[in-house]
């Protein structure tokens, strides 16, 4: 205790650095450390988003008035909602929209949603104005074609999607399953699960295409043709009724067993000849198959911001020709979304290119717009010479259907069944006019000829859409 | 002659290192002047789109700070001083009278945010730092150790006698002058830190017993007095202040390490004890049947067990102790990069102890993250500074190192607390919270942290009044071979 203060500065230098390293680390761990939990994670890991909602909604949830949702002509949809009871949809649209629209709720410190009003929650809930009001969400449907649309599901289950040619704004999404609900009682809402009732078939009803494949196989095709520059000859097929592939005992039928004798690609597209897409798809060959089913986006995700990721599959397995006759013409190991079938006909409609889908077009907290969507490309799926011959093949196919020229314009269609897991049947028809391509999916319809009277009324709806635009 | 003579015997690289920084600070310093004016303009740009109208009291106060931070970021550049030490104070002076506008509008505090009195502060800090030069001299002189210690005593005498509460803290921290009131433990740091500058002035060279025990009395009166009116938050703030000052000024030796050692375990002990007492006590106070004695203690047993478990488990009184805790930890789930974009206004003190979760939702992570950082600067740059003038002044060191720790040690203390990875003592956090007097003690720091960085930390000693006391020590620069020529 004697010693005089002989502290050399040395030390006290090499002291304060000790503590200055010291400082760093305690800074450092305190922004890493809180900066990953409250502002990364939320963002990467669902349980943590949850925790965010969760504690964000119950906050708010006495006070918050939740965001209006217009349609593409500023009409509500769903709205007039007061401090801490959510929005109202009257009728129709509480049921032609509940599908798509969804829920948003916290039971028991549980994060529960689904469908837009679900993802929209960041906007329409947790984005309040002055007056703790939501966001206002602008969606790109028109109201009276989703109506439309719904009832011409007459109760049945199955889908009905409407796109924008030139934009990739979806015009109506409507699907309807056996379990009904309304979309202002969430207490049904929330006792069914996705799965059994809040099923949204145009996105999440993953089925093989059935014959509408045969649109893919005549694309690669016809691009073969021009890349090989093959003759009209390489087009035609002498049908028997029957087609056994090489190397395979399974034999191809028509439908119906009927047969067309010699046919070339129209006629077999037209009379949708299974015998001859087998044939046609073995010839053309399975990688150029594959390429042009990629170029179409089988296979790879497809965004449809705020709503959902579409998936895909196509497989040819050991490019064995029986698969890829079975391929072909729509069966295999090929499954696709109802949604992903409209646009293989909005690219086909548009040119060839296939558009981002999208069906949030603007969110906006007052006059201050917090989201804007801008139509971008999403590829280019077929040149625009294939493209102009498979327009040719696809409207003398909808004339087949009785979809004729005089009452409906011009309209490009082709129908397919699918024969799905469980024995179920699966109808669709893909189509365009010329501003907006659809898919109509149904699930019990025995033929595919009981879709006619519905695609003629959608075609009606949507010339009407458009003509009131105009 | 001390140091010069260890100076001596110390290698030849350290001066060629102090070069280096010079030339580092001098090259940057523009552009910190160029930085805070930028940030100073897009926080009136951030506070104007999220409060509109209301953000006009910042608005008009940014035209004398925006001028202030050009004026004497040129004078400071000009008289090379730490230009990211000046940011930082700069910045963070913006961005807590933003955020104090903000809270006026989102969360309707009983008291309203005055720009005039940052700019009273602001004004008094000036002229601290203008005599300062008198203070150093009074520092020097052997009797000032005993005249601190006799300050504190004061201080706290005082405020046992006349200190009130006026905002309901727990705690009789104030004093009423007219119609003001002044925070005066605030100015138990600035004595602390005149305190340990003059024990270690180097006109009057003590012993290590001498140093220790007149550091432990002096702890010691801290602690009585902080007992005594309910005030343990600063007072953890004078503890770490005085580890850390005789952990790195004091020579080597076997007090040292042993008083250290035992003042730690000390430590870790009255919490223990303080524990123990809790359980002991709890049945009594429940009974209301304490005696003389205890009925002293349980207050204090109760607050650092509340606080403890608290921090251990925030659902323990969610309601009642743990509510202002709570409703922080909302706020953070809640504030995004941004700001929170819910209208969240449910927080308790958002003003002062809660100033940098109310940041945090105000104006995102971004910039609570941004506070961090820059506190960080100050510490890194105050400690920096305390290197160089070790060299020459410890005293000069002693001061600069205890004014960035102060300023850093306060922040962090209540960032963590408020955050709840510490037990929480309310204190103001430094330049972000509202409170006049800690304002000013804060810009006196500050300040004196600004002056004593000109020439590169030798501000003093080049004025001519203190260069002849310690010319002798001056550090030798041996110049290079290749660079006599």
């Amino acid at each position: 205790m004697s010693n005089t203060n002989r502290n050399s500065p040395k030390s006290s230098r090499n002291r304060i650095r000790l503590f200055e390293i010291a400082s760093v680390i305690v800074c450092v761990g305190f922004i890493c450390g809180f900066g990953a939990k409250y502002v990364v994670l939320p963002e990467i890991k669902e349980s943590y988003r949850s925790t965010k909602n969760t504690v964000t909604y119950n906050e708010i949830s006495s006070k918050v008035i939740e965001g209006d949702i217009l349609d593409r002509n500023g009409n509500l949809i769903m709205g007039n909602a007061s401090e801490g009871t959510g929005s109202f949809a009257y009728e129709p649209e509480a049921y032609s929209y509940a599908w798509l629209l969804g829920y948003y709720s916290v039971n028991s410190s549980t994060e529960n949603k689904f469908g837009l009003r679900g993802n929209l929650n960041e906007y329409s809930l947790f984005t309040l104005d002055e007056q703790n009001k939501g966001a206002t969400v602008n969606l790109t449907t028109d109201s009276g074609l989703q109506n439309l649309a719904y009832s011409l599901l007459n109760g049945n289950e199955g889908s009905i999607t409407v796109i924008d040619n030139k934009s990739g704004a979806v015009l109506c999404m409507t699907s309807h399953s056996t379990i009904s609900y309304n979309v202002n009682n969430m207490n049904d809402l929330l006792e069914s699960d996705v799965e059994g009732a809040q099923f949204r078939r145009g996105t999440f009803e993953n089925d093989p295409p059935g014959s509408t494949f045969k649109v893919i196989t005549a694309a690669a095709a016809l691009q073969k043709a021009e890349d090989e520059e093959l003759s009209e000859d390489w087009f035609r097929f002498y049908d028997t009724g029957t087609y056994i592939p090489e190397g395979s005992d399974y034999s191809i039928k028509n439908y119906n067993d009927k047969i067309y004798g010699e046919i070339g690609l129209e006629t077999g597209l037209n009379y949708s000849v299974n015998c001859y897409f087998a044939d046609l798809g073995i010839r053309t060959g399975s990688e150029a198959l594959a390429k042009t089913a990629e170029s179409f986006m089988f296979g790879k995700p497809i965004e449809i911001p705020f709503l959902c990721t579409l998936n895909s599959s196509i497989e040819f397995e050991d490019s064995e020709p029986i698969t890829v006759a079975q391929t072909s013409f729509g069966q295999g190991l090929t499954q696709v979304t109802p949604f992903h079938l409209a646009m293989v006909a909005q690219a086909i409609a548009n040119d060839g290119n296939m558009m981002r889908p999208y069906i949030v077009r603007s969110v906006f907290s007052g006059n201050i717009p917090l989201y804007y969507h801008i139509d971008r490309k999403l590829t280019t799926s077929i040149g625009k010479s294939v493209d102009a011959k498979l327009k040719n093949i696809m409207h003398s196919t909808a004339e087949v259907y009785g979809i004729d020229e005089e009452t409906f314009g011009m309209v490009y269609a082709k129908t397919g069944t699918a024969e799905c897991a469980n024995d179920r049947i699966h109808t669709y028809m893909i189509g365009f006019t010329e501003d907006a391509s659809f898919c109509i999916s149904m699930n019990n319809a025995l033929t595919s000829k009981d879709i006619y009277p519905v695609a003629r009324q959608l075609i009606l709806g949507i010339n009407e859409v458009y003509a009131e635009n105009n | 002659m001390l140091f010069r003579k260890q100076k001596e015997n110390e290698t030849e690289y350290e001066p060629a290192e102090e070069a280096e920084e010079i030339t580092v600070s001098r090259e940057h310093g523009s552009s910190c002047i160029v930085i805070s004016i930028v940030m100073e303009l897009l926080l009136g740009l951030l506070t104007f789109i999220k409060i509109s109208v209301d953000s006009i009291p910042f608005l008009t106060a940014l035209v004398p700070l925006l001028l202030i931070t050009a004026l004497l970021g040129t004078y400071l550049y000009n008289h090379d001083a730490d230009m990211k030490m000046f940011m930082s104070f700069s910045v963070l002076t913006a961005l807590g009278m933003a955020l104090q506008v903000l809270i006026d509008h989102v969360y309707h505090p009983l008291t309203t945010f005055s720009p005039l009195k940052t700019g009273i502060a602001l004004a008094v800090a000036v002229v601290f730092v203008l005599l300062y030069k008198l203070f150093r001299m009074i520092l020097n002189r052997s009797f000032t150790v005993y005249l601190m210690i006799a300050a504190s005593i004061g201080l706290y005498v005082c405020l046992y006698l006349y200190g009130i509460d006026p905002n309901g803290y727990g705690t009789n921290a104030w004093i009423q002058v007219g119609s003001y009131t002044l925070q005066l433990t605030d100015f138990s740091k600035v004595i602390a830190i005149m305190f340990y500058s003059a024990l270690f002035s180097s006109k009057t060279s003590r012993k290590d017993g001498e140093i220790l025990l007149l550091s432990n009395i002096f702890f010691l009166v801290n602690l009585a007095g902080a007992v005594l009116i309910h005030e343990l938050g600063s007072f953890f703030v004078l503890y770490f202040l005085h580890l850390s000052i005789l952990f790195i000024f004091m020579g080597k030796g076997k007090a040292k390490t042993i008083y250290l050692t035992l003042l730690v375990a000390g430590t870790a002990a009255a919490f223990a004890g303080a524990f123990g007492l809790y359980h002991l006590l709890a049945p009594q106070a429940e009974a209301g049947t304490l005696n003389s004695i205890t009925a002293v203690l349980w207050p204090i047993v109760n607050k650092i067990h509340t606080r403890f478990s608290l921090t251990a488990n925030l659902n323990n009184d969610p309601y009642g102790a743990g509510y202002q805790l709570l409703q922080g930890k909302k706020a953070l789930w809640m504030a995004g990069l941004f700001g929170n974009t819910v209208n969240f206004s449910a927080l308790p003190v958002p003003e002062s102890d809660m100033a940098f979760i109310s940041l945090v939702s105000s104006f995102g992570f971004v910039f609570g993250f941004l506070a961090v950082i820059l506190f960080l600067i100050i510490m890194i740059s105050g400690a920096e500074l305390s290197r160089r003038l070790a060299e020459n002044d410890l005293q000069d060191s002693v001061v600069s190192f205890g004014a960035a720790s102060l300023l850093f040690l306060q922040a962090m203390l209540v960032i963590l607390g408020s955050c709840n990875v510490i037990p929480f003592a309310g204190l103001p956090i430094p330049f972000l919270s509202r409170g006049g007097t800690y304002q000013m003690i804060a810009f006196c720091f500050a300040g004196l942290l600004l002056r004593m960085s000109e020439n590169n930390g030798t501000g003093y000693l080049k004025e001519g009044d203190l260069l002849e006391q310690h010319e002798p020590e001056q550090p030798e620069v041996v110049p290079e071979p290749d660079q006599t020529v």
